[in-house]
């Protein structure tokens, strides 16, 4: 009797607790990446709206409730329904900080992670990480500005570079952590960390975001408060040294604002001169004209099977087969865009020959998600492990219980739920370039000379930034203008 | 077996059955301390509101000012500087309200200038306003004074807790000779600290 009142006593709590924590299985068998190619490849046919039909509809308790309320968003954004975006973003924001306010010590958290035990990591509720949680306050940020509510705009701002700030300090804290206890060792999945390693190239981490920071630099600038742009446009290019527009921006405000020690400094480092920037300021009848180029769809990640050595209890080392995510080896090309100014003349003497200039990247979010992943990689393994184990145990189990045909279901049942978690934001671009230049006011036609995007007429207002936002995948693109 | 099986399905369901509730609806006191979350709330407003209201009609230079006349403010705005979209507008609301009870000042509304000019422009040229009684336009007085001022705010978190700090500053300025003739800022903290054990 006692016996019967134990296995009652657990069947009673096991019930309760998968009952409150609402445990979706519909995820666990299908990997997400795979799932969204349709979409994927409705939006570089060109055809945003159908995309938008095929996508995942969020639903609260769904483990992948955060990822479709961000790709929702982005579609809007891209179909222009600048209130739509607003309110999926806004609604993933609320659910983030919902997650944030949650206890320390959480029984569902428990529940998920047995549940990621037996089965796989698509168990777990996705939680955007800090580069696709900045992405996601550029665009609402974004979403504002094409409401010509450049204070709103601002808070958003504010939001994603605190986003950054935690993640860099949540980021240091882990290094410590990493070097106190060595993990498994990664370099059994040799074949997989070398294609990550090539991808990631001199990215220093996962979260911090040039663009962002610039997209805040560039917004304080327009707001008039240099010294806020100033600093953002110095966080920006501490992440990107490259970029001369960003150089020059910082040459620029840096001399407006005296900072001579600073300038001394940038100025060894730097391949534009600020003489040479000073030199080059707009004119009165001048205005800025700001491009930002967003091209392509983030790569998606792939399953990947790789062998992991476990030593068993007789200590002998035996190779289990498991899944990984990891990215293919070859990445899509990314070129800048070149665009030539000319101004759309009242009279009929049309200049002969316009400003032509070219984009520079300012963030490659291919290399951002590929760093993700290689910083998420260790924990992910060792929670490999625990599921072979556990997996092992149930396989054990029921072959000495239900003899061959036990084994052989609990077999089936440990491939079929070896799922890689190939969760990520899949409707972000593959790399964002800017541009900056003076253009006297008035209109303009802008020509885009290396992709097939129609010419786009666009107004300069004297002293003031025109934004003008290009967006490129496959054969699908919108430009959106507004000034700042 | 069977038997505790059923009975352990039957607690279950029954304790499940517990956690939904009927949804109750009910009137509170508007000006009671409200902390939902800890974001920018309507204790946040009500306590900005009185206090700056409350320091700029105690203030000895605005007791001047006011002696003889009511002079005319207008209310610039409230600039949002915090990581919240806060309807600053609301804000300012509440103090021209408050400082308008108190009958030292008069106001000017420039949110409504547009409502206006339309108003006038119909009687003026509608035709079915007598032109006699019509209201002309070129008669509203300027204001003297104007009042505007910044809400900005610190967030400091950590895995444990939230931080955040308010500083809300008002000044009114002399339109015409461009001196600022008070000013004053309000403080408000809140801390958020994590439960311990949760769902």
């Amino acid at each position: 009797m006692p016996e019967t009142l134990k296995k009652g006593a657990v069947f009673c709590i096991a019930t309760l607790l998968s009952g409150c924590a609402s445990i979706q299985l519909n995820n666990l068998f299908s990997d997400y990446a795979t799932s969204q190619k349709p979409v994927r490849a409705a939006i570089n046919a060109g055809n945003v709206k159908s995309a938008q039909s095929m996508l995942e509809q969020p639903t609260a308790g769904n483990t992948n409730y955060q990822l479709a309320m961000l790709e929702q968003g982005r579609l809007a954004f891209l179909t222009e329904d600048t209130k739509q975006s607003q309110w999926w973003f806004n609604q993933s924001y609320r659910a983030l900080e919902n997650e944030r306010a949650k206890a320390k010590v959480r029984l569902g958290k428990g529940v998920e992670k047995f549940n990621t035990l037996v089965t796989n990591d698509n168990a777990i509720s996705y939680q955007p990480p800090a580069y696709e949680q900045s992405m996601m306050h550029s665009y609402q940020a974004l979403n504002y500005v094409f409401q010509h509510d450049l204070e709103g705009a601002l808070v958003e701002v504010r939001r994603a570079n605190f986003v950054q700030e935690q993640a860099l300090k949540q980021y240091e804290d882990e290094l410590f952590e990493a070097s106190e206890s060595a993990g498994i060792d990664a370099s059994y999945i040799n074949n997989t960390a070398a294609t990550l390693n090539s991808r990631v190239g001199d990215v220093k981490n996962g979260f911090q975001n040039a663009y962002t920071f610039y997209l805040s630099g560039l917004l304080y600038e327009a707001a008039g408060e240099l010294n806020d742009a100033y600093i953002d446009y110095k966080r920006a290019i501490e992440i990107y040294p490259e970029n001369e527009y960003l150089q020059r921006d910082i040459l620029r405000l840096g001399s407006v604002l005296g900072m001579q020690t600073d300038l001394e400094a940038f100025e060894k480092q730097f391949s534009v001169k600020a003489s040479e920037v000073l030199s080059a300021k707009p004119t009165a009848n001048e205005g800025q004209l700001v491009v930002i180029y967003e091209q392509g769809l983030v790569d998606a990640k792939i399953e990947k099977s790789v062998r992991l050595p476990i030593f068993t209890s007789n200590n002998d080392m035996r190779f289990y087969s498991v899944s990984i995510p990891s990215y293919s080896a070859r990445s899509q090309s990314l070129a800048p865009l070149t665009l030539s100014v000319q101004e759309t003349a009242d009279s009929n003497t049309a200049k002969a020959n316009g400003l032509v200039v070219n984009t520079q990247p300012i963030v490659n979010v291919q290399a951002l998600v590929a760093k993700q992943l290689q910083d998420s990689m260790p924990s992910m393994l060792s929670r490999q492990v625990l599921r072979l184990v556990a997996k092992e145990q149930v396989r054990r189990k029921l072959s000495k219980e239900a003899g061959d045909v036990g084994n052989i279901l609990a077999g089936i049942y440990s491939m079929a739920s070896e799922r890689a978690d190939t969760r990520s934001w899949l409707t972000l671009p593959a790399d964002v370039q800017i541009l900056r230049a003076n253009v006297a006011a008035g209109a303009h036609s802008i020509a885009f000379n290396n992709v097939n995007i129609a010419a786009t007429e666009v107004k300069i207002v004297p002293g003031k930034i025109t934004l003008m936002l290009v967006t490129k995948a496959g054969q699908f693109s919108t430009v959106r203008t507004v000034t700042l | 077996m069977k038997k505790t099986l059923l009975i352990a399905s039957a607690i279950s369901v029954a304790l499940l059955a517990g956690c939904s509730s009927k949804q109750v609806v009910s009137y509170g006191d508007a000006t009671a301390v409200e902390t939902t979350d800890i974001n920018f709330g309507s204790t946040d407003l009500q306590k900005v509101a009185s206090e700056m209201t409350d320091s700029l009609i105690s203030s000895p230079v605005i007791g001047s000012l006011t002696q003889n006349k009511r002079p005319v403010v207008f209310v610039e705005r409230i600039k949002n500087k915090t990581s919240e979209h806060i309807d600053t507008e609301s804000i300012t609301d509440s103090i021209s309200t408050k400082v308008l009870r108190s009958g030292k000042f008069r106001f000017v509304d420039m949110s409504r200038v547009e409502a206006v000019k339309k108003q006038l422009q119909f009687q003026q040229e509608g035709g079915l306003v007598d032109p006699t009684k019509a209201i002309q336009f070129g008669k509203q007085i300027g204001a003297e004074y104007m009042l505007y001022g910044n809400l900005s705010s610190i967030v400091k978190a950590n895995a444990d807790k939230k931080d955040v700090y308010y500083k809300f500053t008002m000044r009114l300025m002399d339109l015409e000779s461009g001196i600022i003739e008070w000013a004053d800022e309000t403080e408000i903290r809140k801390t958020r600290e994590k439960a311990g054990l949760g769902w």
